[in-house]
């Protein structure tokens, strides 16, 4: 027995030795871009550059042959730009030490190949070299412009070999001034030499802290400024991530890659993290206006921050104070007394004390009871006088103007035909009001259905400044319910109360469909239950003109809390589109 | 309890030419109960200092016993002691068959017998065809403890002996083969559930031991014998209530014996019934017949012939993400029902029904025993799936519902909130299946169609398909054993098997719609690519945009037409000290592909009869054991041989096309184990290693490659597979009726290449990519490496019997994703920096240890003896008594990579789990 114990032992010791030993998990090998097979430059960006250089022309492209030798030519930077938060858009810039290249490639998303502070090696022969803008650039043959088209993506990735991991650390920007700057693109070499160049600008300030950066959709210049008032244009996408950030305050340090249009620098920043040293903006103040009714009128200051509208808005309400007319051709000319006045037009200012052409609002008033009722050379009593007065916003001595005024009113009395085709408008102090002039606001949206195919059903239209909300995508109609819902309306005190916003309707079958399909709704426990609320006036047919609703009667909800809702519905058989904005509610105490 | 019991079956002597002065006894072992044979038991004549070792088929030969009165004593392990008085004539030869009656009491005998039951009843619904996850089961009485316990005690668990996958295991009825040569297993539902009465009768071997009744194969074998003499005369009944797939069995059998013309007869049935199991959305209802008639025709010639079958239809429960148990709060959470009209309805149904013939000839004399056999099988096997058309996927857990895809995927925000919620407060019908919804989807089209031309109708969006994978068997087979002299036996045998499959699908319910179009949803995405031919969405060119009903055929529709032949030839030595075997075996295999569609993505090679493949495979096995003394023993096995790759592994995508995997070959298997074995009265057990090599081995599997875009077929060519560990079983009797035992096993089961893999586009649109896929060391299939269980049994007076034991599992691992262990270039498209490739890869490709567990469980017999033939017996089993419910039985990876964003969460592993705590109780009665 002793000895089986014995055999027991000596058998599990080395069975357990035998299974026991643990082994490494083999890992599938991950290639670095750094073990590529290096490629070395045989020419220098600038030399490229200067090659083919061509001083008369600021947009031109040439094909890159072959060297004296008859090989490729090949040049090798490292990446400087960076696409990954949308600013920069299918441009690749790379740097070498002795200039910047930029490739105009057809990828939307290079940071997922070509990596800042990532080297590349790229053969160009083949590829056209040449200018957009007098900037320097490369790219594919020639299409339908006179400068070199987008590279397409197999071609680019066929040529253009990465050589390093990312070492965003040796990206070193050359620090230079504004100053500077102006001289070196005097000097064609010098030009060349900074085009493209990853830079540094020290102490900087922003033209206007608090404003965004940009503007939703499209792209915009925003001034910086140096200590010596040097300034620089800086172009921000707004299909950036970061468009809406505030511009920031204070001084510091930009770094953006150095890029050249026409006869100036301007700066392509790739991302907000490369400014250093700024202090936060307070947001530029909102000027508080009207929505153009006659209960919320626009304001000329109103007005005037906006600037003119590219289309004319008809039948607005404008709420200002005579202070003078415009004599002859310039609005700079205007003047601030009745004396000598002209009857065609009159300057409203947004105080009596207004006295500078730029504070003013020139209206045109045309012939008529208008003309007649208002103008400066027959009343002068009327200066300095709070008018109201409807007509077009638009366009009026090269500035925002007021023309086709059709109605006013004048301590209280009637000019001109004030009702129109507008339904009445609700009576009563505003409670609550959401122009969706900027965006979503305070609303949130509450997809009760939303189909795996769709990312959103409500969405801001930055384009006509309301919400949308459609079922329908790539020629599809879904089925999907959703909900933007507003915060909180308080209506105790009031003892009645109601509301009004502006709706256009769009590819629903019928107007009565679209009453069922885009219904107004009230909740008053917070947004558990939801009891639709009969819109009086509707659009009479399908169409993108946005039409008022009238007095929507909230009566029932006086004196309660509640929230309103645009309820969506969708559906598989015809999705119609919901766009709607200037909601305000009135209460009645 | 001991019961001795002494069956003479056949006390004539014969004379036969024996030289003088000496007498020959010969004689065969058989456990008393079921008449299995008992191997290596001892047989001495202790005044004659003479002593025999029996065969693999329980038999001896003692030829220089001295005439005159003699001893026989008999002992073997687990049974009591046996003696016999005899008296011994010169020159003449005694023929006899021991029975042997274990040392178990009849209440633990019984006990073990619905175990067994229950471990078959659970697997069975497992090791469906086509489940690459099928287990095996092992049966077959043995006294090896450590494989008792796997037997029993790792049921819950998907517990591949040694590892291996079920191909390594051979499973034989009456000495013929039986597994399934186009899936290389042996589904044990067809035993229809009766494994402790119509298939009580087995033998087994275990590893490379040797066997009488076939060559084995390396992961051992198991015999179950159906021939009518050896059932007890009787009735035998019982009912059965338990808590799992089913609640109420019913079984009975009544066995004649044989007759004094020669005549026996045995009948069974079963059933097995439950409107829902304990998962919700659940059902089974099976039923079973067996039947047994033999004619003995004289001494030395019998028939018999044997036939059974289990139709059975049964619900079962899916896979899902662990995000979808943990936000229903249950890991029995099953997603594969959804509500009709206020009815559970399951999209997760099953069909089984394989009935089999056999018939059986047996030539029998002193030394020889030659059994000639011919069986018919016919496997049928279907399953539901939904399918749909220009709809969603239906799935209420399609990674689209769920929150996860809503925070990694997408910037809706939101979205996530809102799916938990719908999630967590069961709202929206989410967690489940709509079929009203499928039913409204299609009377939609309905409506759309009418006073449109038919060709302009849209039928069923959604659609249920049953998936036929069935078969006929045709096997011949004989075996020859023959008792060479007292020491030696050979046994050789011969098989030819005759497999013709048949592959395809029908309509289950076209839902409400109008018809099916039998087009491929799938390749809906291709059509606009300008590779494409405009075919590519037909399943059959030969008959584009068929409009099919219900019960048409469509799809696909294939045949495979398989034959093998094989013979092996062994040897047994048997000696005081030394026993040895040694075998060879040889086999041919060949096969083809009919398919009875022309498939728009395979025009060329989909419609009629493939390339015929062949391969010729040979093995050779030995092994010894060196006897100590009668306590102390160690054995020694090896094998080594080419198997012909599994048909099922072949063809890369066999419901559409014949294209196989590249450089067919057979693959080599090498295998050696040895144990050390001791057996005192109160101590017994083995400690043992084993070690298995495969290379050259194919695998296949496919999934939705992100990157091409559409589904793939990947096939692992030249896959080296290493199989080694340690097995421990040992019982102490503390007491003459209390018994302590501990059985374990610490393997390693592992990947040891870096095999070449070929992904296959369904839709060929590219061509075939080669990569390599590095899985040195990883670990293969999920059973658990590590495994121990410690037992208490108790014999009590009266015929009680108490077991309790508890088992840890351990070292279990999630069965791998090929593609999440290839090199992956564009992992650069989001890592930035080497430590977030690195970061990323290891995401990937660490293989997921599951948490160890352990279950404890008890059981309770009681058996009452009315008198020697009326019995009663009651038995009651609770496993999983601290009802853990983190039993993960099943953990796949998805195969899907993202490869937009490289987030190895974007489709997570599957998991299935175990049910909690179960109850068994059984009452049963024989007369």
């Amino acid at each position: 027995m002793k000895k089986t114990l014995l055999y027991i032992a000596l058998a599990v010791a080395s069975a357990a030795g035998f299974a026991s030993c643990d082994d490494d998990f083999e890992r599938p090998p991950i290639t670095r871009p750094g073990d590529a097979e290096q490629i070395e430059a045989n020419i220098t960006l600038l030399e490229l550059k200067e090659a083919f250089y061509n001083a008369s022309a600021s947009n031109y492209a040439t094909e890159i042959g072959t060297n004296a030798d008859g090989e490729h030519y090949i040049v090798r930077g490292r990446i400087v730009s960076n696409d990954e938060s949308g600013n920069v858009y299918k441009s690749l810039v790379i740097e070498d030490g002795t200039s910047g290249m930029a490739f105009s490639v057809n990828i939307s998303k290079l940071y997922q190949y070509y990596k800042f502070g990532q080297e590349v090696a790229v053969d160009v022969t083949g590829l056209y070299i040449g200018a957009y803008g007098n900037n320097m650039q490369i790219g594919a043959a020639p299409t339908t412009n006179d400068y070199p088209s987008r590279i397409e993506e197999e071609d680019f990735k066929a040529v253009a070999i990465v050589q390093s991991d990312p070492e965003p650390d040796k990206v070193v920007p050359y620090e230079v001034t504004l100053d500077e700057l102006s001289t070196l693109k005097q000097n064609p070499s010098e030009l060349l030499a900074w085009q493209n160049r990853f830079i540094v600008l020290k102490d900087m300030r922003f033209e206007k802290p608090g404003q965004p950066f940009g503007e939703s959709g499209s792209t915009v210049n925003r001034t910086l400024i140096a200590p010596d008032g040097k300034t620089i244009i800086m172009r921000n996408s707004g299909y950036s991530t970061w468009w809406a950030q505030l511009q920031p305050a204070g001084t510091g340090s930009v770094k953006a890659v150095l890029s050249f249009f026409s006869r100036d620098w301007q700066l392509m920043l790739n991302s907000p993290a490369d400014l250093e040293g700024f202090t936060d903006a307070e947001p530029e103040k909102p000027i508080v206006g009207g929505d153009g009714t006659q209960a919320s009128p626009y304001t000329v200051a109103q007005l005037l921050s906006q600037g003119a509208p590219s289309v004319a808005e008809p039948d607005k309400w404008v709420k200002g104070v005579i202070v003078g007319f415009i004599p002859d051709k310039s609005l700079s000319e205007a003047v601030f007394s009745a004396s000598g006045a002209v009857a065609t037009n009159i300057v409203l200012g947004a105080t009596a004390e207004t006295a500078s052409a730029s504070d003013v609002l020139p209206v045109q008033l045309p012939a008529g009871v208008i003309r007649s009722a208002l103008n400066l050379s027959d009343n002068p009593s009327l200066l300095g006088k709070e008018v109201l007065l409807k007509g077009s916003v638009e366009k009026y001595f090269g500035a925002c103007g007021l023309k086709s005024v059709s109605a006013a009113i004048v301590d209280g009395k009637e000019i001109g035909s004030a009702g129109g085709d507008t339904p009445a408008p609700p009576t009563g102090t505003v409670v609550f009001t959401e122009t969706f002039a900027s965006g979503q606001g305070s609303f949130t949206i509450d997809n009760i259905k939303l189909p795996s195919e769709l990312t959103y059903v409500w969405n801001y239209d930055s384009r006509y400044s309301c919400m949308k909300a459609s079922a329908f995508l790539n020629n599809t109609n879904y089925d999907a319910d959703a909900r933007l819902v507003s915060p909180e309306i308080d209506l105790s005190g009031y003892t009645s109360a109601s509301a009004s916003f502006e709706q256009a309707l769009n590819f629903f079958s019928t107007t009565d469909q679209a009453k069922k399909e885009a219904l107004f709704e009230v909740s008053t426990d917070g947004g558990s239950t939801w009891t639709p609320v009969a819109i009086p006036n509707y659009p009479d047919s399908m169409s993108w003109t946005f039409v008022s609703t009238g007095a929507i009667d909230l009566s029932a909800y006086a004196g309660k809390k509640i929230k309103v809702a645009f309820h969506y519905i969708g559906t598989a058989a015809k999705s119609g589109t919901w766009e709607l904005n200037k909601l305000n509610v009135y209460g009645t105490k | 309890m001991r019961l001795k019991v002494f069956l003479p079956l056949l006390m004539s002597a014969a004379a036969t030419g024996v030289s003088a002065q000496t007498a020959v006894v010969t004689g065969s072992v058989v456990d008393a109960d079921t008449g299995a044979p008992v191997a290596g038991a001892t047989v001495t004549i202790p005044g004659q200092n003479i002593t025999v070792v029996t065969g693999a088929a329980g038999d001896f030969r003692i030829s220089n016993a001295l005439p005159g009165e003699a001893v026989l004593k008999i002992s073997a392990a687990g049974y009591g002691d046996d003696a016999l008085q005899l008296r011994l004539y010169n020159g003449q030869s005694v023929p006899m068959s021991v029975a042997l009656a274990s040392d178990r009491n009849a209440a633990e005998a019984i006990v073990d017998e619905y175990a067994m039951d229950m471990a078959f009843d659970e697997s069975m619904l497992e090791d469906e065809e086509g489940n690459s996850q099928a287990i095996t089961a092992l049966s077959g009485s043995s006294d090896n403890i450590y494989y008792k316990f796997v037997r029993y005690g790792l049921s819950p668990l998907y517990s591949n002996y040694r590892g291996y996958r079920q191909e390594q295991q051979e499973t034989y009825i009456n000495g013929m083969p039986m597994n399934d040569i186009v899936r290389g297993g042996f589904t044990f539902s067809q035993l229809g559930g009766m494994t402790s009465r119509a298939f009580r009768n087995s033998t087994a071997t275990q590893g490379l031991g040797a066997a009488a009744y076939g060559f084995s194969a390396i992961g051992g074998s198991q015999n179950f014998n159906t021939i009518t003499e050896t059932y007890s005369p009787g009735f035998n009944g019982s009912l059965s209530y338990t808590n799992a797939n089913y609640y109420a069995r019913a079984m009975a059998q009544y066995s004649t014996g044989i007759s004094a013309g020669g005549w026996g007869l045995t009948l069974g049935a079963i059933g097995r019934y439950s409107d829902e199991g304990v998962v919700d959305g659940t059902y089974y209802n099976a039923g079973g017949y067996f039947l047994s008639a033999e004619k003995v025709i004289n001494p030395n010639h019998s028939i018999t012939l044997t036939t059974w079958g289990a139709p059975m239809e049964y619900a079962n429960a899916r896979a899902t993400v662990q995000e979808a148990y943990d936000l229903v709060g249950s890991n029995l959470y099953n997603p594969s029902w959804g509500w009709q009209d206020g009815k559970k309805r399951s999209d997760n149904i099953r069909r089984k029904f394989d009935p089999t013939v056999m018939l059986n000839w047996i030539f029998k004399d002193e030394k020889t025993t030659l059994n000639t056999g011919v069986a018919f099988r016919w496997i049928n096997f279907a399953r539901t799936r939904l399918n749909y058309f220009k709809g969603n996927d239906p799935k209420p857990d399609y990674y689209k519902n769920l929150p996860s895809y809503w925070e990694f995927n997408q910037e809706v925000p939101g979205m996530a909130e809102y799916y938990t919620d719908m999630w967590e407060n069961n709202t929206g019908g989410i967690r489940q299946m709509d079929w009203d919804f499928f039913y409204r989807t299609n009377y939609l089209n309905n409506v759309a169609n009418q006073g449109l031309p038919a060709d302009e109708q849209t039928g069923s969006t959604y659609m249920q398909q049953w998936e036929h994978s069935n078969q006929f068997n045709f096997i011949v087979n004989s075996l020859l054993n023959r008792r060479l002299n007292d020491n030696l036996t050979l046994q050789a045998g011969v098989t030819f098997n005759y497999t013709k499959t048949a592959d395809y699908m029908t309509v289950k319910d076209l839902l409400g719609g109008a018809y099916w179009l039998d087009v491929d949803p799938f390749s809906d995405r291709d059509v606009n690519n300008p590779l494409a031919s405009a075919d590519i969405m037909q399943n059959d060119l030969n008959n584009p945009n068929r409009r099919v009903g219900v019960g048409e055929r469509f799809g696909y529709d294939y045949n495979i037409h398989a034959m093998k032949a094989s013979g092996f030839i062994q040897n047994q030595f048997n000696s005081a000290h030394w026993d040895a075997h040694w075998g060879v075996q040889l086999s041919y295999e060949q096969f083809y592909r009919f398919g009875h569609m022309r498939n728009g993505r395979a025009p060329e090679n989909s419609y009629g009869k493939s390339k015929t493949y062949r391969f010729d495979d040979a093995a050779v096995k030995a092994g010894a054991t060196y006897k100590l003394d009668g306590r102390n023993y160690f054995t020694v096995n090896a094998e080594y041989g080419t198997q012909a790759p599994l048909i099922k592994d072949v063809y890369i995508s066999p419901r559409i096309k014949d294209k196989t995997v590249e450089n067919l070959h057979s693959q080599r298997v090498f295998s050696a184990d040895a144990a050390y074995n001791w057996n005192y009265r109160r101590f017994r057990g083995s400690v043992g290693v084993f070690f298995t090599n495969i290379t050259g081995a194919i695998e296949r599997m496919g999934f939705y490659d992100e990157s091409l875009n559409t589904f793939v077929n990947f096939a692992l060519s030249d896959v080296h597979r290493q199989y080694k560990g340690v097995e421990l079983g040992m019982a102490y009797k503390i007491l003459p009726s209390l018994t302590a035992s501990v059985a374990g096993t610490y393997s390693r089961y592992q990947y040891k290449n870096n095999p070449m893999g070929t992904r296959s586009a369904e839709n060929e649109l590219t061509d075939p990519q080669d990569k390599r896929v590095y899985l040195k060391n990883y670990f293969c299939t999920s059973t658990p490496q590590a495994a121990m269980n410690i037992a208490l049994d108790y014999a009590a007076p009266k015929n009680w019997y108490f077991n309790v034991n508890a088992t840890w599992m351990g070292d279990y691992y999630v069965q791998l994703a090929y593609p999440y262990h290839e090199e992956m270039p564009d992992i650069w498209t989001v890592a930035s920096t080497y430590e977030e490739a690195e970061a990323i890869v290891d995401a990937f490709a660490t293989q997921e240890k599951l948490p160890c567990n352990w279950v404890l469980n008890a059981s309770i017999g009681k058996s009452i003896y009315f008198n020697r033939k009326v019995g009663l017996n009651f038995n009651l089993s609770v496993s999983n008594i601290l009802n853990n419910t983190n039993l993960v039985t099943n953990a796949f990876q998805q195969s899907r990579v993202d490869t937009k964003k490289y987030n190895p969460k974007a489709y997570p592993t599957k998991y299935q789990y175990a049910q909690g705590v179960k109850v068994y109780f059984n009452v049963g009665v024989r007369f």
